[in-house]
């Protein structure tokens, strides 16, 4: 049987959602500290949390507000949402079950619509971007992370290749010029935009997708034959013959709803 | 289900409201003639999960 690609995300996340919640890519704060500063957040605000995941950005987002929504594909993923929520004595987070390019709000319905690391799985792009900017009333704040790539376009295609083998739902992360005319588009202005490095574990990140050990090998093996210009860009740290580490950019963009 | 939660919520397919069944299982849409169940307390609000209303 062939799986839409919507039900193929939801089958890949739905049996390895705990380890989206205890991920160290994903419980990081620094990218999430800056999206939280420049989103001016109030005790008033209602905010929605779009493929929310493990739940990290509404839970540190909602004792800074009156209430999140935090929305995922994967109903199992909201389950390890809400229990990092319990865990951390967060009352005022709702959870839904939400397609992002597809959103169940009424329009204006949100202060602030955040998005973080989940983008470059969304088969439409814009029509998720669209649907952020609809449910934000006017005055509102729209803020993104994602993985971005340089203009080089042997080092897009470098990546991009290695997280579609690594990952069967990764659609693209695309670069910062295409995000910033993505959010114009949609009816944004932009406000703030910013690049940060992350350190990825080798080993845990390339296991969090649920991949075969034989797969896994070949995400390594892609490193390990990595062009001298990726291999430095990318930061691929070698110990013996094991790849430990690599490093990649997130974008973090905040754009105002006119 | 909370009150203000309901208000914000919108049927995915027709954007329109959404009325919440009495025993609180399901939040369906008149327009579309679609049913959407509520599992453990979060509302399943996928289009591909929907049911029709008989």
């Amino acid at each position: 049987m062939t799986l839409s690609p919507k039900r193929k995300i939801r089958r890949q996340f739905a049996g390895v959602a705990e380890r989206y919640r205890v991920s160290s890519d994903h419980t990081d704060p620094g990218d999430r500290k800056i999206l939280i500063e420049w989103l001016s957040l109030s005790p008033a605000h209602a905010v929605l949390d779009v493929a929310t995941g493990g739940g990290h950005t509404a839970v540190a987002i909602s004792s800074r507000v009156r209430r999140v929504v935090a929305s995922d594909l994967t109903p199992e993923m909201l389950q390890e949402a809400r229990t990092l929520a319990r865990d951390s004595g967060r009352a005022n987070i709702d959870f839904v079950a939400a397609d992002a390019e597809c959103l169940p709000f009424a329009a204006c319905s949100f202060d602030r619509v955040t998005c973080r690391i989940a983008p470059h799985h969304f088969p439409n792009l814009p029509e998720a971007i669209a649907e952020f900017v609809r449910v934000a009333r006017p005055g509102g704040l729209v803020g993104i992370i994602d993985s971005v790539v340089p203009d080089d376009p042997a080092l897009d295609a470098f990546i991009n290749g290695i997280e579609k083998v690594r990952d069967p739902t990764h659609v693209r992360s695309y670069r910062v010029e295409e995000w910033v005319s993505h959010l114009k588009e949609a009816g944004l202005s932009l406000q703030h935009a910013c690049c940060s490095w992350k350190e990825h574990r080798f080993q845990e990140w390339v296991e969090r997708t649920g991949v075969p050990p034989a797969v896994q090998r070949e995400v390594e093996e892609m490193f390990l034959g990595a062009f001298p210009r990726a291999r430095e860009f990318y930061r691929v740290r070698v110990e013996g013959n094991r790849v430990a580490s690599y490093s990649d950019e997130k974008g973090i963009f905040v754009g105002c709803k006119e | 289900m909370d009150e203000e939660l309901l208000e914000i919520l919108a049927c995915p397919k027709c954007k329109g409201e959404l009325q919440l069944s009495v025993d609180e299982t399901e939040l369906r849409c008149g327009k579309c003639r679609l049913s959407y169940r509520i599992d453990d307390g979060i509302p399943i609000l996928l289009i591909e999960e929907a049911s029709p209303i008989e």
